[in-house]
């Protein structure tokens, strides 16, 4: 075994030589070849036990976006960016794949599939996509991050309105309805901080605790609390959708979304109520009902954003301004 | 002489193999708009497989494990050069598998990378044609508590990834767009009225959200073929391959793709190379 010196300047290793004049096999400061320093040259240490393993050459992933390519898609093309709120089982990840399993079909005369960015993530989700790890996860997931569950961020969907051609780039937020909750609860704002750029907010209801009296009172409660936290947090006014899903359990009564919307409107925020089936155990109600209406509603109301060069009244006649170079004579 | 790369892409059995072999006889008849200006010194692996196209069959399925063959070619066109042509052969699990994964061998990337086009493969009622599911199987994979996906990945959803693939590697300058020509096999096989309408509505019927994808891509030139290797299935109707081993099996088969007037346009299983590497519009 070479011999290696605790001193760095000793050349014990190469010469055999002590810089102390010790002799090498009693030199205090000798050690053996696995020394701190690392194996010497010409050690008779073997090579690596395990070999590296081989990296292939990759392509970027479709799955969910963090915020930084949310805001890659935000530069670079027109996009409607929806907050998409709603309790635990609420129906958000079954809406998910309603939408994308009739954009799938091709049977909608309302819309056609154009592109994605997270199109494995959404085929992940309609395929059953694991449930979210071990725990929720605790803030959006960045890129770089391994997640061996499902990550919290946006889905990317850019769809063409059959009736103009038109193409429209949604980004829909992927969330666990846990942090709905924690905004209700404990006011945990930190999660929801893209809310005020969102152009349009879906709340999600279960539609059926809406209709049970039993429960009906206090998810009416639970609606007007979250609704207080939304126009607390927004800074600029926005179209509110609260959407009842399970809409084959039953019709949600005029009253209740009179209740809901006069509440939100004394806080300054039109709601518009709107139910869907996502799946549909009816048999009058075919699953996705609903589902492009709301898409319908909301690309509406979210390309309503007034005129942006709007045409003002044209000054009188005798009135012209003209520019004024620097160099007339 | 320039040299210009194509690259084959489509999951197993989805006539990448055949359309080779076949295009390789298309071009050594000299009756195709493109056509061989010398043959090539190796042309094992086109000629075993154009073995089984002589006899009237389709060539088998390309073995995953083995080396694979490619065909490395002088074409003309119109009686002018226009340069080499290299298309290596591929088998489909290699791209199922970065479906998957999203790896590709190195050698493989390079060659997307410096290819000018690609051709993506679908065959029209493969076998190994994965539909995507409906509400009823998906609303039972959806409860809590799941942790594993038993189902496979659609084909629409793996050739949309091909596609964005191809969008992400292939080269591009000021004066050239990467094309994607979009091969629809065994074409023969679909019934009079969906033949009428063309590959492209055929694609956006069946596969919808390849379809629309290819038709509103903007990124990309892509164009749809509708292609039959014999123009008819020999393996299904042995009239039609008696037929076929009577006559000229070198110039039998056909292309069908939408001309810019809008207009079904046929012409030879040479002419979705042609239009790939630019040489026609």
């Amino acid at each position: 075994m070479a011999k290696i010196c605790k001193i760095p300047e000793c050349t014990v290793a190469d010469t055999g030589i002590c810089l102390l004049n010790n002799a090498p096999d009693s030199c205090p400061n000798i050690g053996d070849g696995a020394s701190s320093q690392g194996a010497p040259a010409g050690s008779e240490l073997a090579g690596p036990v395990l070999e590296a393993p081989k990296q292939l050459p990759t392509f970027r992933a479709s799955e969910s976006l963090d915020l930084d390519a949310v805001r890659r898609v935000m530069a670079t093309r027109p996009h409607v960016l929806i907050g998409l709120l709603g309790a635990p089982d609420s129906g958000k990840t079954s809406f998910l794949v309603s939408l994308f399993l009739l954009l799938s079909k091709g049977e909608s005369r309302e819309f056609a599939y154009c592109d994605s960015d997270s199109l494995m993530a959404l085929d992940y989700l309609s395929r059953g996509a694991r449930e979210w790890a071990d725990s929720t996860p605790e803030q959006l997931t960045a890129h770089t991050e391994l997640a061996d569950g499902r990550t919290a961020g946006f889905v990317h969907l850019a769809v063409i309105r059959r009736s103009d051609s038109k193409r429209f780039d949604l980004l829909i937020p992927d969330l666990p309805g846990e942090w709905t909750t924690s905004l209700i609860d404990s006011a945990r704002a930190d999660r929801w901080s893209f809310l005020d750029s969102t152009d349009v907010l879906w709340i999600f209801v279960d539609g059926r605790y809406l209709i049970d009296v039993e429960v009906k009172q206090a998810t009416i409660h639970r609606l007007q609390l979250l609704i207080r936290r939304i126009a607390d947090l927004a800074q600029q006014r926005k179209s509110v959708f609260l959407v009842e899903t399970r809409l084959d359990a039953g019709d949600v009564s005029a009253d209740v979304r009179a209740q809901l919307q006069g509440y939100a409107l004394g806080l300054g925020i039109e709601l518009t109520c709107i139910g869907i089936a996502s799946f549909s155990k009816s048999e009058t109600l075919t699953a996705g009902s609903g589902v492009f209406e709301l898409l319908s509603l909301t690309l509406e109301t979210s390309s309503d954003a007034g005129n942006f060069w709007p045409e003002g009244a044209p000054l009188s006649g005798d009135c012209r301004s003209i520019l004024k170079y620097g160099n007339t004579r | 002489m320039s040299a210009r790369e194509l690259v084959l892409i489509g999951g197993p059995e989805s006539g990448k193999s055949n359309y080779l072999a076949k295009l390789w006889l298309t071009f050594l008849s000299g009756r195709g708009r493109l056509c061989a200006e010398t043959i090539p010194d190796n042309i094992k692996y086109v000629e075993d497989a154009a073995a089984y196209i002589h006899r009237g069959q389709f060539a088998p399925r390309t073995n995953p494990g083995g080396e694979g063959g490619s065909l490395d070619i002088a074409l003309k066109a119109d009686g002018v050069s226009v340069g080499n042509l290299f298309v290596p052969d591929v088998s489909g699990e290699l791209w199922e598998r970065s479906v998957e994964t999203l790896e590709l061998p190195s050698d493989w990337m390079a060659r997307l990378e410096h290819a000018r086009a690609v051709l993506i493969f679908v065959r029209v009622q493969s076998p190994q044609n994965v539909a995507p599911l409906d509400w009823v199987t998906s609303a039972g994979l959806l409860p809590r508590r799941r942790k594993n996906m038993t189902s496979a990945v659609p084909t629409q959803v793996a050739l949309c990834e091909f596609m964005r693939f191809a969008q992400s590697k292939l080269k591009r300058s000021s004066t050239w767009i990467p094309r994607v020509a979009v091969m629809v096999t065994a074409w023969d096989r679909v019934d009079p009225e969906t033949m009428a309408g063309g590959p492209d509505a055929y694609l956006r019927r069946h596969f919808p959200l390849f379809g629309n994808k290819v038709e509103h891509s903007s990124e990309l030139n892509a164009r749809v073929f509708g292609l039959s290797i014999f123009g008819g299935d020999p393996d299904a109707d042995p009239n039609f391959r008696q037929e076929l081993l009577g006559g000229d099996i070198a110039v039998s088969g056909f292309a069908i793709w939408r001309a810019r007037t809008g207009q079904l346009d046929r012409g030879d299983l040479s002419r979705p190379v042609a239009w790939a590497l630019g040489l026609e519009d």
